[in-house]
């Protein structure tokens, strides 16, 4: 085909002021890291509510610091955010400029290409966050997130229950140990812990799986989980503990669910740390200094007592034409110590920055917990948790299956071991793993 | 190719006539237009991708009919139309007689308060609230704490473990199934009567037909083509249900309740697999047309009434 001269002059005319504005904004980026006050733009931020709402606590110190920068929230519920850009990866358009991830899907966002290659820029925080906290968002030693909190866990329990039932905490070293504790607590008709049979959502087999360091697949990708011993341990101690009738079969995050924890009908939730959040701001509230905090139960005497559920990271958008105020934000939000510490003093989000627990504020007793010191605790169990291969990018396929798996065990329809052969079955047939 | 004079008259007739009525096809075309570009468009656009590997972003890969492979022995799928079979059977016979029985009371001219009693069954319909619905009737179904278990231990009944077993969540979704469209199936049964001519009940009261006798000789007999109709609807219904499983559910316990529509969600939006999804969705769609089909011709009857009519 071929065009008219005056089209072909027409296209250059385009073509150059492309070029131009693309030097502009390159020359404007690199500008912004000298003089704050240079970086503008509207910044576009897609997160959930309750991210907004911690990260918002050092946003006064941010507009001060950049001025020129105009920050516009969009909250979303989490399952709708990532439709939300999947959909706008698929169209091309519609994106923002910044996005908030969990880890349990990072690597599906990285697989899938939309996210910025921000290794340049977060390559000086390599070593001063989490070790494991890198894991879902690097490929080939590129970048393309940066860390924000972490989910270290810990057995909360409410002490009215434990010492009803002349059960010290203290004493509760292992799995074991929590098994006869339970079965005590049990005679006063409270349950040890709640965990769904046919609805479970396999939440907390998978952190039973991460505190032993396995995973759905091994350290190569390949799918792992029906030869590993640690994967049938994590199942058979929750059929285990269901057999007994410590653990009540409830459905969690529902009304129920919520009653049962505000009524003190459980004596225990090993969850992991923003689990704080929901029970001091609206799960319950009233039951303020019942709760204390000790390590999660090992297993075996000298097992591991730390595993992670949750977490999560701000990622920039490729192409984003605001990417350097993208990372003058989360540089500031999550990249200082003083304003980690602070986000996490608000709200619990457990920060992942190392140096934010210098703060002394760590060290400072907490009402809700009947003052226990618990920010300490949660520094100690988040320094130990291991690289574990739980997410990856097919988490979402491998829990839904999983889950599936989990409650067919729980009902008695297949045994522990049939269970993992068939999760795994599955697994394989569907991701293309080995 | 030289085109003949004689080839291009029916063309041109057709041009003509659409010039003619040029007006008129100006004012029905939005509908159209939006129908190819909503409608026409994703459906062919499905067909193609079926055949093809797609994560939603970035090229597809040509994979001709490994996707249909796939789907033979897909387990998940498969159990998700059996779901859906068991749903059909467990509530849709239920709700089409009792469509039909109240109907028929709200139809006859001794019930007072009839448009009282019509908004009150159709109201879970209008209320477009499947969503709240569904909810609500999870708290309604807890087993430890929900109303249902509780006015049951009043009669001494044992707690049912309405959401925790295989079969007592299918029943569950059927309930809430058919509370949402018991109204908008009584309505369609409703009109049905309503197009009934009273004369032929009146004469067989006039030899000697008691009211039971005329309900099943006379009226279901002439309503058969709308119940037809409404089984039928029941059916596409029934295979396409996703916000009530998805919501009162999730699909479980052990994917009992999983339904073909939340397979092709969870294949899209979950894991990124569209063109397997997409090959889903035509071979649930061809299943949908051969029973839908082969009810119509196992039910339907040739109608004599209404054919001498004509």
């Amino acid at each position: 085909m071929k065009g008219s001269p005056r089209r072909w002059r027409i296209a250059a005319l385009l073509a150059g002021t492309v070029a131009l504005l693309a030097v502009l904004v390159v020359a404007a980026a690199s500008a912004a890291n000298k003089h704050s006050s240079a970086v503008s733009g509207t910044l576009t931020l897609w997160c959930t509510q309750a991210q907004f709402d911690s990260l918002k606590v050092v946003d006064p110190g941010f507009q001060k610091a950049y001025p020129n920068i105009t920050l516009k929230y969009v909250p979303f519920q989490p399952a709708d955010l990532y439709q939300k850009l999947q959909l706008a990866a698929a169209a091309g358009s519609g994106f923002p400029d910044a996005v908030c991830l969990e880890d349990s899907h990072m690597a599906q966002f990285v697989k899938l290409g939309v996210l910025a290659d921000m290794t340049s820029l977060v390559k000086p925080y390599v070593g001063k966050i989490l070790d494991y906290k890198w894991q879902q968002g690097e490929v080939n030693g590129r970048y393309y997130e940066m860390p924000w909190d972490a989910g270290p866990l810990a057995l909360f329990y409410r002490r009215s229950v434990f010492k009803k039932a002349h059960v010290n905490p203290a004493s509760i070293h292992t799995w074991s140990d929590f098994y006869k504790a339970g079965l005590k607590i049990k005679k006063l008709g409270v349950a040890m812990w709640i965990q769904s049979k046919a609805q479970n959502d396999a939440r907390f087999f998978e952190s039973l799986l991460w505190q032993q360091g396995s995973g759905y697949v091994n350290a190569k990708g390949n799918v792992t989980i029906d030869k590993d011993p640690r994967a049938l341990a994590a199942l058979q101690l929750m059929g285990k503990m269901w057999h007994a009738g410590i653990i009540s079969d409830q459905p969690e995050w529902t009304d129920p669910w919520y009653k049962t924890i505000n009524d003190g009908k459980v004596a225990t939730l090993p969850m992991a740390v923003w689990m704080g959040t929901f029970l001091k701001s609206w799960l319950a509230p009233k039951t303020s200094g019942d709760w204390g905090v000790i390590p999660l139960p090992s297993f075996t005497p000298n097992g591991s007592h730390y595993a992670n559920d949750g977490g999560s990271a701000i990622s920039i958008i490729k192409g984003s034409p605001n990417s350097a105020a993208a990372w003058a934000y989360i540089q500031y939000h999550l990249g200082r110590a003083d304003t980690q510490s602070n986000i996490y003093k608000a709200s619990d989000i457990f920060p992942s920055l190392l140096s934010s627990w210098r703060s002394p504020y760590i060290h400072q007793p907490d009402p809700y917990y009947g003052n226990q010191k618990v920010r300490e605790m949660f520094v100690a169990a988040a320094q130990h948790i291991p690289r574990a291969y739980v997410y990856s990018s097919d988490y979402q396929e491998m829990n839904a299956l999983m889950s599936t798996e989990i409650q067919k065990y729980g009902l008695g329809k297949e045994t522990a071991q049939q269970a993992l052969s068939n999760a795994a079955k599955e697994i394989r047939s569907r991701t293309g793993r080995h | 190719m030289r085109v003949t004079a004689a080839g291009l008259r029916p063309f041109r007739a057709v041009a003509r006539s659409v010039w003619r009525h040029r007006f008129g096809y100006l004012f029905v075309s939005p509908f159209f237009v939006l129908f190819g570009i909503f409608i026409l468009y994703p459906i062919g656009f499905s067909l193609w991708l079926s055949f093809r590997n797609w994560s939603l972003v970035g090229p597809s890969q040509y994979v001709g009919l490994q996707n249909y492979r796939d789907l033979l022995h897909d387990d998940i799928f498969w159990q998700s139309m059996t779901n859906c079979a068991l749903l059909f059977l467990i509530y849709v016979p239920a709700m089409t007689f009792l469509a039909l029985v109240l109907a028929a009371i709200l139809n006859s001219k001794y019930v007072r308060l009839q448009g009282m009693f019509r908004t009150m069954i159709f109201l879970p319909y209008v209320m477009s609230g499947t969503v709240a619905a569904a909810y609500t009737f999870q708290l309604i179904l807890d087993q430890n704490s929900g109303y249902a278990n509780h006015l049951l231990g009043l009669v001494g009944v044992s707690p049912v473990p309405w959401l925790n077993n295989l079969w007592w969540a299918r029943v569950s979704v059927g309930l809430l199934v058919l509370w949402v469209w018991l109204g908008y199936n009584m309505l369609i049964m409703l009109a049905g009567l309503q197009a009934i001519p009273p004369e032929l009940s009146e004469a067989a009261r006039v030899d000697g037909a008691g009211p039971l006798r005329i309900f099943f000789k006379i009226t279901i007999p002439l309503l058969r083509p709308v119940i037809v109709f409404a089984v039928t609807l029941s059916i596409i219904g029934t295979f396409s249900l996703f916000t009530e499983p998805f919501i009162l559910t999730g699909g479980g316990p052990a994917n009992a309740t999983t339904t073909p529509v939340l397979q092709i969600w969870a294949n899209t939006f979950s894991y990124l697999r569209v063109g397997y999804s997409a090959a889903m969705s035509y071979v649930f769609f061809a299943i949908i047309v051969i029973i839908a089909v082969t009810q119509y011709f196992l039910v339907s009857r040739r109608d004599t009434y209404y054919e001498r009519r004509r």
